[in-house]
């Protein structure tokens, strides 16, 4: 089987933590994480992850900031990004679907489903 | 795989119908393209073909609004028109294929299954799971090279599971996907046929192929891998065994994460003490909102599910800020705190699991604005929905006391109702039940909003009648989404029965039949139509007074009509009558001293009303005399309107 790669941006350290656990363990996946949209989305760029889990509220460089400069990159644009938040305000989730975000995974998730909910949504199986 | 089909034919709409329902397909058909419309709105189907010439809307216009809305699936149009130029404007419209009649069905059918073929990413057109096969050409399913025979609705749901394998179907989706209109089974029916389809399937070795993702619906698991077919049993243990040691891992990471999670929970500790001893400063209230937004998205990854619902609340609490429920609050940050200081104690999936919501949410219409009930005793979910809702064209009237639905219904009925499961003095299931009791509110879409998602619980209330449930806490693109799908079927089937829900006569839609078939008797056996509109008064809305006259006059009309006059509501105020070769010489005399007795008790009767005056008017016209077609003598009744009394 061919591992995913899996950038997870947050500024949540424990959420960050336990998304990395779950998919190392459940897939066998390799995952890397940023702390912040501009670290993320500079990662994205060199890592060149399969997926890209992105928080909508995080301080300064929001998801949807983050969403748009990935969507800039020559590098990344093509990467599948499903969104990570608590709430989604429906007027800001037409801007992401216009930005070209694929699923919102709603927080907090289950660390035993995550991997094969990714792999749902993304058309992986 | 559901089809549906426009044609005014109905002979040719016949002989298709049948031709496809043998081959499994689903089938939904009309002769009209408004309704064909109404239909493609209301449904997803995975073909449309369209007759070019149709009553209502013709097939390219439709063709065009199909397309320009964002249906996505294969258009074939059906035409006796053959020149280059009609081809191109089909084609241009939207249409993907193009049939010139006279054609034989086994070409239509060919070309419907290549078009049906097109979209799909498969290079074969045999769908695979592990050791299954299915041929969808010979409507064929094999598991390891052996027959599995299976009903036609067995066959559709594996067909659509293998089709979309990484899709969730709801019930509500299933029953829209494989069920035509005119049928409307039970949620019941569709557990049967997974139940049966999973028995086949086992039986025949393709064991646990289709999962219950509990509160969602059903989709398919992932299949075996192919390439190590020695290794293909699939090993559900193992998965099992992953999922635990994931969930675990979380869950003795919570003490390094202890020290964060602490910091929030202070934060909202701060904004209860302030709320002891008021002002709550706006940065208190701020740090404590973002604290709480945090908490509800982390705790229940430490299988603190509740910690998370209560965190959830209190972050709605932080948005409202409703001084006057501050108790509330403070109740509330101490039960967060208890449940940190316990922490995570087990290790099982949490109830609901985790959501995951694709994001192919198409911006809905706003300019028609719907009327939704909400009936829970938590304001805090009633001003959840007050916020959430209105953007989207839906108007919410909350009521937190379910001993006033009734009073509610009458004073303003709504298009939909949510309801809440546990609520003093009348549970919702009971409160559901009584709705479906009566005529009136049998077919009003009926919602649940529950925390509990236990199999009995959500059992009994699709057995009082309820048609969905959805988990709390809300998650607005699902709500609206969910809300959405229940208006529009609601809506479809309302216009399909053809029954004015108020008066119980023909609705707009049946009425305009039931008119023109009399216009076309009267065309071909020279007689006079006679067409008599009531339009009542204030013309703004209709107020209670103008509703109960409006009853008043369809339990006087059958008295003064015969039978086979047609007599519809045409509008929310007016009342329609055709009458072929009537007895009278003028409806004005005949109906007119009647109608206008009935307005004069009627007022009698609420002398102390203080809305606008009611009235009745009267106003008429004559085939062939003032015009030959319905639109016409409509306008000449309209021009004639007098008032009664």
């Amino acid at each position: 089987m061919v591992t995913k790669r899996i950038l997870i941006i947050d500024d949540e350290a424990d959420v960050r933590e336990i998304a990395k656990v779950s998919l190392e363990i459940t897939k066998n996946w390799e995952v890397t994480t940023a702390a912040s949209g501009d670290e993320g989305a500079a990662l994205a760029a060199t890592y060149r992850p399969d997926a890209i889990l992105l928080d909508v509220v995080m301080p300064k460089v929001d998801g949807l900031a983050t969403l748009l400069k990935l969507g800039e990159n020559i590098e990344t644009q093509h990467i599948p990004v499903i969104l990570l938040t608590a709430t989604l305000r429906l007027a800001t989730q037409q801007s992401f679907v216009a930005a070209g975000a694929r699923a919102v995974l709603i927080k907090p998730f289950d660390p035993g489903l995550l991997g094969g909910q990714i792999e749902s949504v993304l058309g992986w199986q | 795989m559901k089809i549906l089909l426009v044609d005014d034919d109905e002979v040719l709409i016949d002989r298709l119908t049948s031709d496809l329902v043998a081959q499994h397909y689903v089938v939904d058909t009309t002769t009209n393209g408004l309704l064909g419309w109404e239909y493609a709105r209301s449904a997803p189907y995975d073909l449309i073909v369209l007759d070019i010439d149709l009553p209502g809307l013709d097939g390219l216009s439709l063709c065009r609004r199909l397309r320009q809305t964002g249906y996505a699936g294969p258009i074939l149009l059906l035409t006796g028109r053959g020149s280059n130029s009609d081809k191109v404007e089909g084609l241009n419209a939207g249409a993907d294929d193009y049939l010139i009649k006279p054609y034989t069905l086994t070409e239509l059918t060919a070309r419907l299954r290549a078009l049906l073929r097109r979209p799909t990413v498969m290079s074969s057109p045999t769908l695979h799971w592990g050791q299954l096969r299915c041929d969808p050409n010979a409507n064929l399913v094999t598991v390891a090279d052996q027959t599995v025979v299976l009903s036609p609705k067995e066959y559709g749901l594996l067909e659509l599971l293998l089709r979309h394998p990484d899709r969730i179907f709801s019930n509500t989706v299933l029953l829209e996907r494989l069920w035509s209109a005119d049928d409307s089974p039970g949620e019941e029916t569709i557990r049967t046929h997974i139940k049966r389809l999973r028995r086949k399937l086992k039986q025949a070795g393709a064991d646990d192929m289709v999962e219950n993702v509990y509160g969602m619906g059903y989709r398919l698991r992932p299949a075996p891998p192919a390439a190590e077919p020695e290794l293909t049993q699939p090993d559900p243990s193992l998965e099992q065994a992953k999922a635990e040691a994931a969930r675990a891992a979380a869950i003795a990471a919570f003490d390094q994460f202890r020290p964060i999670l602490g910091d929030r929970m202070a934060a909202l500790r701060r904004a209860a003490a302030a709320l002891r001893q008021p002002p709550l400063s706006d940065e208190v209230q701020s740090m404590a909102q973002g604290a709480a937004h945090k908490l509800a998205g982390s705790l229940g990854l430490f299988g603190l599910t509740e910690g998370s619902h209560l965190a959830r609340r209190l972050e709605d609490w932080l948005v409202q800020n409703d001084a006057a429920q501050r108790a509330e609050f403070i109740a509330l940050v101490a039960q967060l705190d208890a449940q940190l200081a316990a922490g995570p104690r087990e290790i099982s999936a949490p109830p609901g699991g985790s959501r995951i919501v694709p994001l192919a949410v198409t911006p809905r219409s706003t300019d028609t604005r719907h009327r939704v009930l909400a009936i829970d005793d938590d304001p805090l979910i009633l001003a959840q929905l007050q916020r959430l809702l209105p953007p989207w064209g839906l108007d919410v009237v909350t009521l937190s006391d379910p001993r006033q639905t009734w009073t509610a219904l009458e004073a303003s009925p709504p298009d939909l109702v949510l309801l809440d499961l546990d609520m003093p003095h009348v549970r919702g299931v009971e409160l559901c039940r009584q709705l479906r009791q009566q005529e009136r509110w049998q077919t009003l879409p009926i919602l649940f909003l529950t925390a509990c998602r236990e199999a009995t619980a959500v059992y009994e209330l699709y057995q009082a009648g309820a048609d969905d449930y959805l988990p709390k806490p809300i998650l607005e693109p699902e709500l609206v989404n969910r809300l959405f799908q229940r208006l529009e079927r609601g809506r479809l089937l309302q216009t399909l029965a053809g029954t004015d829900p108020l008066t119980g006569l023909a609705n707009r839609r049946k009425g305009t039949i039931e008119l023109d078939l009399l216009l076309h008797l009267a065309h071909r056996y020279p007689q006079p139509l006679s067409l008599v509109l009531l339009h009542l008064s204030p013309d703004l809305a209709l107020t209670d007074s103008a509703k109960d006259l409006m009853v008043g006059l369809v339990a006087v009309l059958p008295t003064l009509t015969r039978r086979g006059d047609a007599i519809a509501r045409w509008g929310p105020q007016e009342i329609l009558i055709g009458a072929l070769a009537p007895d009278w010489s003028s409806p004005q005399d005949a109906l007119g001293p009647p109608l206008a007795q009935l307005l004069a008790d009627r007022l009698r009767s609420s002398p102390g009303n203080l809305g606008p005056p009611l009235g009745l008017h009267l106003g008429a016209a004559t085939f062939p005399t003032d015009g030959q077609t319905l639109d016409r003598l409509y306008q000449q009744a309209t021009h004639r309107l007098a008032s009664l009394g």
